[in-house]
């Protein structure tokens, strides 16, 4: 009862200091929203225009001379970087390049000798990342697609000086393409809201360490934290206490920013945002990118000794992970190199589990591996700030 | 400023109470900081009987902080004990705490809570609830004299009503034994004067109060006994009365023409019967085993080297005076 009691002194006394705070509240909260408008309306045509140099494309192909012809031809456009496996028609190994792509590490992945029934001129597929923009989707098909006339032209070319015209029934080799159905081709493109929308909602959510450390320096140059530690009340209780109201300022943040994206943004002309068809996985997401971000709030508090470190390490490091986790600079206009760095940061994490439901239609188990790693992220945080905090309280 | 005054031995100057008396029995305490190279606390036996208003003095680097800190339970001593009404903080931690309120010397208040938010957090986190944390969240607000301003945000208050606050904070869980660590540092007389009152009050219906300060003639007017620290080591300790009466009534101090202040330290120095000589120019402070019968061979003296005070007095005057004998003149770096 004692500490039920506790803990809701702590709840109130964060809350209140928090909601009093206008600072932390304009940059928790109105700063997403305004930067989501303005940054969606200004990147909306250029969004969708953007084309990535080079896209990245995997070629996965039995062993023989068709494929290498394919492979050189694929390799001489500049607009591609093409990673190639030649091996065996396997389906592991399929199943593995459409998921390359499904999750935005390659672009394109082109299979060919996949047998279809019906089909009689040896078929390549085209797996295409559904979250690629459309000009860019269209800009890659029509790459591969020349790719493949290239080589159709050049073996017809052969033909014709080999047997020409003496070998009028000899016909080109049956090689066509055929862009894949289904789940990938079939699936919404990204809007500039749906890139904006998730990633300021995010980086907001992140920007928390600042307000958030910066209140534990104050509670500590303002000996209330020695107070505190004179007073019979355990540091579960203290933490708790600042975990619990900001959290559920993020979760209003971001609810505001989605409602802004879906409902305001059309009405300025911008492309509205849709949000897919899995709450119980948007809510899964989004409460693990706050408790991602709450912990590294809390360990990052633990560590610096003064508001002036909280502000600017906490900050600049937000913004470092916001850069490389395609916040400020969407992924697929990164290199590739740069794309392999965003999977480092956390919220490179949380854009992608938004992303998965919004753009690439996912439930819950889509979202579960970047799930798994803000949690775990958070919870590694959560753990050693825990720790140091009751170092800090307890006798010294 | 150059030492002149040695420090004394370790003064006891009262009878130790019995133990069923004690607030706070502290014995041969030791105390040192992380990465600290020297104890900040060394050997420091203390006790307070119950219903005491002890003043602890002492220059900065003394080791009130450390001292205080390891009495409310914020540092472990290296070695030695501590009880607070016969409790030791292992046996009892939430216990011993709910025995001592600290009052820090920064004001431990949110200042963007009310007066009124302020009390019923740290209300709750001391353990209160329902209508007794009611109850004393209006005693708080009284004792502060902040009824009426109860809804405001702290960070509108002036220094003194803060102040004022912050010790009606440390008061809420009705604590036997306060910990008041400068409580009126930066305030206006009024403030300080209703501190002192309520202050007094409280030690009349028996709390028993530990009070730090560097405002010596508070701590006169407050206190009935005296503690003082040095070099991490207590000094002295006792009632007021018997410690001025220890180091007030063998000073003589003389005021020169400052050319020849310097003259006549040295000449005094050499005088049979003077312990100490303190040069503050213009003035020479002396301590004699008998000021009166010393004084008139002192001034024979100097009128043999023709240098003239300008002006004499006998006796130190206040708690000051003791202070300085016990503890020195030198400046102190650090706090």
């Amino acid at each position: 009862m004692r500490r039920l009691s506790q803990l809701r002194a702590a709840l109130v006394k964060e809350t209140l200091g928090l909601l009093r705070d206008k600072e932390a509240l304009l940059m928790l909260i109105v700063m997403p929203a305004v930067f989501v408008l303005i940054m969606s309306l200004a990147l909306q045509d250029t969004f969708r225009q953007t084309i990535p140099r080079p896209m990245r494309v995997i070629f996965l192909a039995g062993p023989g001379v068709g494929a290498q012809r394919l492979l050189a031809a694929l390799r001489r456009e500049h607009s591609l970087a093409v990673a190639a496996r030649i091996s065996p028609d396997d389906r592991a190994e399929r199943a593995r390049a459409r998921g390359l792509v499904r999750e935005g590490h390659a672009a394109l992945a082109v299979v060919l000798g996949v047998r279809r029934h019906g089909v009689r001129p040896r078929t390549a597929v085209l797996y295409v990342n559904p979250a690629l923009p459309a000009q860019m989707r269209a800009l890659g098909i029509s790459l591969v697609r020349r790719a493949f006339a290239r080589v159709a032209t050049d073996q017809l070319a052969s033909i014709v000086r080999r047997f020409a015209p003496h070998s009028p029934g000899v016909r080109p080799a049956p090689l066509r393409l055929v862009v894949a159905k289904g789940g990938l081709e079939g699936a919404p493109t990204p809007t500039s809201a749906q890139q904006n929308a998730p990633a300021w909602a995010l980086l907001a959510m992140f920007f928390l360490t600042v307000p958030l450390s910066v209140a534990v320096i104050k509670e500590r140059q303002q000996g209330i934290i020695t107070r505190l530690r004179a007073l019979p009340v355990p540091s579960w209780v203290l933490l708790a206490g600042k975990i619990l109201p900001y959290f559920l300022i993020n979760s209003i943040q971001l609810l505001m920013v989605l409602a802004e994206a879906m409902y305001v943004l059309p009405l300025l002309g911008g492309d509205a945002l849709t949000v897919g068809h899995a709450p119980l996985a948007l809510v899964v997401v989004a409460a693990s990118a706050n408790l991602a971000a709450i912990g590294y709030g809390l360990l990052l508090a633990t560590f610096v000794q003064s508001q002036e470190q909280a502000t600017s390490f906490g900050a600049v490091s937000v913004l470092i992970m916001a850069a490389i986790g395609g916040i400020l600079v969407p992924k697929m206009v990164m290199p590739a190199a740069m794309q392999e760095l965003s999977a480092i940061s956390p919220m490179s994490w949380g854009l992608e589990g938004f992303q998965a439901i919004f753009v690439r239609g996912d439930g819950l188990a889509g979202v579960l591996p970047d799930t798994l790693r803000l949690l775990g992220f958070g919870a590694a945080c959560l753990i050693v700030a825990a720790i140091r905090f009751h170092r800090e309280l307890r006798p010294q | 400023m150059a030492a002149l005054l040695p420090r004394p031995a370790s003064v006891p100057l009262a009878r130790p109470p019995a133990e069923a008396e004690l607030a706070v029995d502290i014995q041969n305490l030791f105390g040192r900081y992380r990465r600290a190279e020297r104890d900040s606390i060394e050997d420091v036996s203390l006790v307070v009987r119950k219903g005491a208003l002890l003043g602890l003095l002492g220059p900065n680097g003394a080791g009130k902080t450390t001292l205080l800190s390891m009495l409310c339970a914020l540092m472990r001593p290296r070695s030695g004990s501590i009880t607070v009404h016969g409790l030791r903080f292992a046996e009892a931690p939430d216990a011993y705490k709910d025995l001592i309120g600290l009052a820090p010397q920064s004001l431990a208040l949110y200042p963007r809570l009310t007066a009124r938010e302020n009390l019923e957090a740290f209300g709750r986190l001391s353990g209160l609830s329902g209508a007794r944390l009611r109850e004393r969240v209006a005693f708080g607000l009284e004792f502060a004299g902040l009824q009426d301003l109860a809804h405001r945000r702290v960070e509108t208050y002036s220094g003194g009503q803060q102040r004022r606050l912050n010790l009606a904070t440390t008061l809420l869980p009705d604590p036997p034994v306060l910990v008041l660590d400068e409580p009126t540092v930066g305030i206006d007389p009024q403030s300080r004067h209703a501190i002192h009152e309520n202050l007094r009050a409280l030690n009349r219906a028996g709390k028993t109060i530990i009070y730090t300060s560097h405002y010596l003639d508070e701590v006169e007017q407050l206190c009935d006994e005296i503690a003082v620290l040095d070099g991490g080591r207590l000094i002295a300790q006792g009632a007021l009365g018997a410690l001025l009466a220890r180091f007030t009534g063998n000073r003589i101090e003389l005021r020169f023409d400052p050319r020849t202040v310097a003259a006549a330290a040295d000449i005094l120095r050499t005088m049979a019967g003077v312990e100490d000589v303190a040069l503050r120019s213009p003035l020479l402070t002396l301590v004699t085993d008998d000021p009166y019968r010393r004084l008139p061979a002192i001034l024979k003296m100097l009128a043999h080297v023709h240098i003239r005070p300008l002006s004499v007095a006998v006796g130190a005057r206040d708690l000051e005076q003791a202070f300085l004998a016990l503890t020195g003149t030198q400046l102190r770096d650090g706090s």
